[in-house]
């Protein structure tokens, strides 16, 4: 606490930072049981009132992870100090929603009247009493807040090996000696909140380690390699995925209409993505090992694990292998650490050998395996939510190709096409027929969102679009619908008072499918990279029609590009009007902050064509 | 997720709950007997007309009975049967078992879904998962939730709870997210109040159970069974109701869904009650103040003001400064040990109090000064709105009444932090608030006018050869815009202040880096809150088309936002409080630009309000005028038309374009 409360942060300070870590000193024990003892020391100090509530100590709990021998202490601005009384230390369920059961909980621990300038430093120890405590382990060494000193110390028996990771922690310096491992940085400047950044899921500094002996072992929890992994993950999946008499009746009389095997597949992807509601229950051994097949059946509910089993076992009873596969949602993996623990989640890998039609699909098709996710509604088979795209994952076979990397979604496979004729009335008023056209990853997107809504409220979600560009717009003759991998919908779209004046100029928006962006980049450095969002592409056409009489100026063609991402408007003239068209693109890439000069000229750029208006003439 | 919980209540808060509720299954009591199910009930499909999508609650039965009352035990069933329709519907498979009271127990749980074909699965007991959702060294909250098996896209399920709990079962929300079809409540009334000595001694003529049904486009059916003369049980039934439409700006849920309140008083009319209530506040007011010769010292120093007027509002201003408000507490208070005080003496003497008793405090100096003032209760609208018929206490704020030169009242409050004289907290606008002592209970509270809260706005730029504007703004907010801004800044810290102040900002002028800021009378409740800043913008504005430099003024203010733009609307709008916005932009440009163009003046006005724009020329400058005026929070759905076209004419303000020329083009 002297030594924390006594470092000099006078260069941390930001005028945005909430409080600042003055340290944490994290020591790790790995048994050779595999069980691990954590002892851990934290201070911070508040800099806002804002930061009251985040000088407290929080720590995950379950069965196997238990917070020991907490002491606190606290340091009021005026000098005076108290103590922790652990009397008062609360669990809390993190999660409380209905379709959710687990039973991990959160400790916390806080003091009363932490104000502005109050130092607040806890003490506890963690023991971890299963056998794979020590697989994989890390050390959150920043997240956004400042950090003058972080200290992550892992000591494993003298037989053991260690794999580790610095997750966006360069400057964290590595030292090992006799089985100790010590990872320090410190000095971490406050980041701040940054427009189009990654999720700070992605940004926040780890150490991440995953260890494991180095001769032979009798533990399955030890994961000296991928292949070790993946055989852990298929020994789990085994079992339940093996199809009873129950589930295979139940395919053999619920698909019996589909002839092919390709047929049954996809009816059988359907099903259980449908028709099996996602209710993630995370008790126990429940996190890793999937329910039984026939149990998920009788259910109608699992979660993802749960998912892949039933839908493995129903595709062993027509014939057709499969594997599970874990992924992450949650932040990338990363494949120098080969533990299956930093996964997330679970999917399906068909071999793509199984039908001729299989290997026509191009968007989940990786490798020799056609990928798909049984929990997201909105990725029918035959596609993958945007978010694996890019990511690594871990196929349960057991062989050298186990690790598999999905590359990443090209923006020419999420696209949306428009084309809009538009009629500018002398008044001012504009009506316009409207055609949309989305294919691939937007196409199943939006399909799924159309099912979930009434259809008065899919009108009504297109009119909310254009309230802010055309005043009192009205949507009429709306229709949707589906083919093949494409969704579309028309409409007819009309509004007043959309053509501007000012004195005698007529303004004219040259493109209302556009909606006007604000400036995004308005300071003159960044901090953090950069990152527009998932691939998708735009191509649009608006043709107008204007007044007898009346002509447009021709604006010059606007162009925006950067590394990630481009943008085109140009604008030509046609027979009683001219027409707009619009393309934009981004490759779902992330820049570096030392790119911001170009990102900020892109955006510069692209929102001035969101804006871009022209001026017409009466003659 | 779909649950039985009041609407809004977090299981999460922070209020501490005791619990002897173990963590333990519930066991069944009765014999799993499920109602047989119609083919009407298959029969029901979506249908627009009847706002059926997803599903619908074919019936709800509750039975609340109430017979061992005396002996703190209540007991409430629930049998819900829903017909899933889609995806979406599935959801309500999915249930949490509602949280009443610490001491609530399950005493049994049934549910199953059930097939077209009559294929049924039942919930095991092993289904059901305990949350131990808070817990510490004193107590523990569990919360009891299921996944009904076996549900598909269209199917039916039911599920049945039993719960017995120290309290009543006072509230029924009828209306739910989707329609329900049946609803029925029986209430086993409990009449033998006398049973227990409490109860007797506070109602002699005893307990009597009342309801009050609101917001149900039909009537709730009675029946008091077996009969009038011999009430052991009301029996409500009501069928067809529409499911709930959330819209923005409306009033709580609570004040808005269809419900059944449940209650019993010893009251014979409302009247009554709250005449007996009324009448009681006086009498708490005189057991805080005690003998009260400290405030007679206290309010000597403002004798020789020359009006009544005068002497309130010093004293107002006085108690603010010199009494510290335990319900606002700086960072410099927290750290210390600050207790509570117990009397005005105690107060007075030590120089703190909450703020309830600090307006008591002012309401007896306003007496002590031959001011009639009353103490008043009201109930914050945001949370509910006061149902007059019920005969219970529902007030959550206090305030001062001071009788008005036409016979009614002004209300005031200083125990509100930086609240003016003269004002009520915007949030008991609008409302009726219970005098204590007076001839009539519930007086109206007025709203504010649009002029007691303004922002008025002065930005003076030049535009520069990059075509960039930078210069400087003057703010001056006035009301509770100054108010809601003070309390920001007392939250975040002193320390902090300027930083609150900047982002306040930054959310208004979108368009613009802010820094440089200033601020005055950031503690002075009686005057105007200042503010000034220097503003830049990093990137270029308008848009060039030619030699034309197009630029959108109002657009570098706030985005004028219509939230109106629904076709229809089910519920009244109700929006903060009246106000008025002022802003004036000057935008100075070299000889390199000519005006070309000004957009035409505008000006709007019906009855809710008016919005303006004026834009002017002048030597090398442009001036631009916008003015928007709110008269009325409270809009009824009538003119609900009216509302939509005052904020799509201050939408359409932002499309208003100066057009710059180069010179000599």
């Amino acid at each position: 606490m002297k030594v924390a409360s006594s470092r000099d942060i006078s260069a941390l300070a930001h005028t945005d930072a909430e409080w600042i870590t003055l340290s944490r000193v994290e020591t790790m024990r790995v048994g050779a049981n595999g069980h691990a003892s954590s002892h851990i020391q934290v201070a911070y100090k508040v800099l806002k009132s804002s930061g009251i509530t985040s000088a407290v100590l929080v720590e995950d709990t379950y069965v196997w992870r238990k917070v020991k021998g907490v002491h606190g202490w606290h340091i009021l601005p005026t000098g005076k100090s108290e103590t922790f009384d652990a009397a008062t230390l609360v669990s809390v369920a993190p999660n409380a929603a209905a379709d959710s059961h687990d039973d991990s909980h959160m400790l916390v621990g806080a003091f009363e009247k932490v104000v502005v300038g109050s130092i607040v430093a806890f003490e506890y120890d963690v023991e971890e009493t299963s056998d794979w405590a020590g697989t994989f382990q890390g050390c959150l060494m920043q997240r956004q807040q400042p950090v003058a000193w972080v200290q992550y110390s892992v000591e494993l028996p003298s037989d053991w090996q260690l794999q580790f990771v610095l997750k966006s922690a360069e400057m964290v310096t590595v030292d090992s000696a006799g089985g100790k491992y010590t990872f320090t940085a410190m000095n971490l400047p406050f980041r701040p909140d940054e427009p189009y950044m990654p999720p700070w899921a992605e940004l926040s500094r780890w150490v991440l380690i995953n260890s494991f002996p180095s001769g032979p072992t009798s533990k399955v929890t030890h994961f000296p390699s991928w292949r070790d992994a993946a055989f852990w993950v298929d020994s789990l999946h085994f079992l339940p995925s093996e199809p009873n008499s129950e589930v295979t009746q139940f395919v053999k009389e619920r698909f019996a209409a589909d002839s092919t095997i390709d047929g049954k597949l996809r009816s059988i992807a359907s099903f259980v993505q449908n028709d099996i509601r996602y209710v993630a229950i995370e008790i126990g051994k429940g996190r890793f090992v999937p329910r039984h097949s026939s149990a998920t059946l009788r259910n109608r509910y699992g979660d993802c694990k749960d998912k892949v089993a039933l839908m493995r076992a129903m595709l062993t009873s027509i014939g057709v292998p499969s594997r599970a596969v874990l992924a992450k949602v949650s932040m990338r993996a990363h494949t120098e650490l080969s533990t299956p623990f930093q996964f997330d989640h679970c999917i399906v890998a068909i071999p793509d050998s199984v039908s001729p039609e299989m290997a026509t699909i191009a968007e989940a098709h990786v490798g020799d395996w056609v990928l798909f996710d049984p929990t997201e509604p909105s990725a029918p088979f035959g596609t993958l939510p945007i978010h694996l795209y890019g990511t690594a994952t871990l196929v349960a076979v057991d062989d050298d190709s186990c690790l598999m990397q999905i590359p990443m979604l090209q923006s020419g496979r999420s696209t949306r096409r428009y084309k809009a004729d538009a009629a500018l009335a002398a008044d001012g008023s504009i009506t316009a027929r409207v055609q949309v056209v989305d294919h691939g990853n937007i196409a199943a997107y939006t399909a799924h969102r159309r099912k979930s809504i009434s259809p008065a409220d899919r009108v009504d979600s297109v009119r909310q679009r254009f309230t802010g560009t055309i005043p009192g717009v009205k949507i009429t003759d709306y229709q949707s619908g589906e083919g093949g991998d494409s969704t579309w919908a028309a409409y007819t779209l009309s509004g007043d008072n959309y053509l501007q004046t000012s004195g005698d100029l007529k303004i004219l928006k040259l493109d209302f499918m556009q909606t006007p962006e604000k400036p995004a980049f308005k300071k003159t450095e960044r901090a953090n990279p950069i990152w527009f969002g998932y691939p998708w592409e735009v191509e649009g056409e608006v043709t107008w029609r204007l007044p007898e009489g009346w002509t447009a100026e021709l604006v010059d063609t606007l162009n925006a590009e950067c590394r990630t991402a481009r943008a085109t408007l140009i604008m030509t003239a046609s027979d009683g009007g001219f027409r707009c068209a619009n393309f934009e693109a981004q490759d779902g890439g992330v820049m570096e902050a030392s790119e911001y000069a170009a990102a900020r000229a892109f955006r510069k750029e692209y929102e001035r064509m969101t804006t871009a208006k022209t001026v017409l003439h009466v003659k | 997720m779909r649950s039985l919980l009041p609407t809004g209540f977090a299981i999460l808060a922070t209020v501490l709950i005791f619990t002897s509720a173990e963590a333990r299954k519930p066991s069944y009591d009765d014999p799993v007997s499920w109602d047989s199910i119609a083919a009407s009930e298959w029969e029901i499909a979506p249908d627009s007309a009847k706002e059926i999508h997803s599903g619908a609650v074919i019936f709800e039965r509750v039975e609340a009975d109430d017979q061992k009352m005396t002996d703190d035990q209540h007991y409430l069933t629930i049998y819900r049967r829903v017909r899933v329709l889609n995806e979406e519907g599935k959801s309500w498979a999915d249930v949490e078992v509602p949280y009443y009271h610490r001491d609530q127990k399950l005493r049994g749980v049934q549910a199953r879904s059930i097939q077209r074909s009559g294929d049924t699965a039942s919930l095991d007991l092993e289904q059901i998962r305990v949350k131990q959702t808070l817990k510490s060294d004193k107590f523990k909250v569990n919360v009891y939730s299921f996944s009904i098996p076996g549900v598909t896209s269209d199917c039916i399920i039911e599920w049945r709870i039993k719960l017995k709990m120290p309290v009543q079962y006072s509230y029924w929300a009828i209306q739910k997210s989707i329609p329900l079809l049946k609803g029925e409540l029986r209430w086993k009334i409990n009449r033998s109040s006398t049973d227990n000595w409490l109860l007797a001694i506070l109602y002699p003529t005893g307990l009597q159970p009342y309801y009050i049904a609101q917001n149900l486009d039909k009537p709730v059916n009675v029946q008091r069974l077996p009969s009038l003369k011999d009430l052991k049980e009301l029996y409500f039934t009501i069928t067809d109701v529409p499911p709930f439409k959330d819209e923005v700006y409306s009033l709580p849920q609570k004040a808005l869904e269809g419900n059944l309140h449940l209650y019993y008083s010893g009251s014979t009319s409302p009247a009554a009650f709250w005449g007996s209530i009324a009448g009681g506040i006086p009498r708490w007011l005189e057991a805080y103040i005690g003998p009260g010769k400290h405030i007679k010292k206290v309010v000597e120093q403002f004798d020789s003001l020359p009006t009544p007027d005068a002497r309130a509002e010093a004293a107002y201003y006085w108690l603010q400064d010199s009494l510290l408000n335990l319900s606002y507490r700086s960072d410099a208070d927290t750290s210390k040990e600050l207790k509570d005080t117990e009397s005005a003496a105690e107060a007075l003497k030590k120089r703190r109090a909450d703020d309830d008793d600090i307006n008591r405090i002012y309401c007896d100096m306003l007496r002590t000064m031959n001011i009639d003032a009353k103490m008043a209760y009201a109930l914050d609208r945001t949370e509910n709105l006061l149902v007059e018929e019920a005969m219970y206490w529902q007030f959550d704020q206090t305030l001062v009444a001071i009788p008005d030169s036409l016979g009614g009242f002004k209300f005031v409050s200083p125990g509100h932090k930086f609240l003016p004289f003269g004002s009520a907290p915007w949030y008991v606008e609008g409302i009726s608030a219970l005098v204590g002592g007076g001839t009539t209970m519930f007086q109206a509270i007025p709203f504010s006018t649009s002029g007691n809260s303004k922002t008025i706005s002065v930005l003076n730029l030049d535009l520069t050869e990059e075509m960039n504007l930078t210069g400087t703004l003057s703010e001056t907010r006035t009301g509770h815009r100054a108010r809601g801004i003070r309390i920001d800044c007392f939250d975040a810290g002193s320390a902090d202040a300027s930083r609150v102040i900047r982002d306040k900002l930054r959310d208004r002028y979108t368009h613009f880096e802010i820094d440089s800021v200033v601020c005055e009378n950031l503690e002075a409740a009686n005057k105007p809150l200042k503010v000034a800043a220097k503003l830049t913008t990093s990137q270029p504005v308008g848009d060039l088309v030619g030699q034309r430099l197009l630029i959108r003024p109002v657009e570098l203010l706030e985005k004028s936002e219509n939230p109106f733009t629904a076709e229809t609307r089910v519920h009244p709008v109700i929006m903060s409080y009246p106000f008025e916005t002022t802003d004036a932009i000057q935008i100075a440009f070299s000889s390199e630009w000519t005006v070309d163009a000004l957009p035409a003046d505008t000006v709007f006005a019906n009855r809710l309000g008016t919005c303006g724009l004026h834009v002017t020329t002048f030597d090398g400058h442009v001036a631009i005028q916008r003015v928007f005026k709110l008269y009325s929070p409270f809009v009824p759905l009538e003119q609900f038309t009216e509302l939509q076209k005052l904020y799509s004419a201050r939408q359409a303000q932002s499309a208003a374009t100066v057009s710059l020329v180069r010179a000599g083009s």
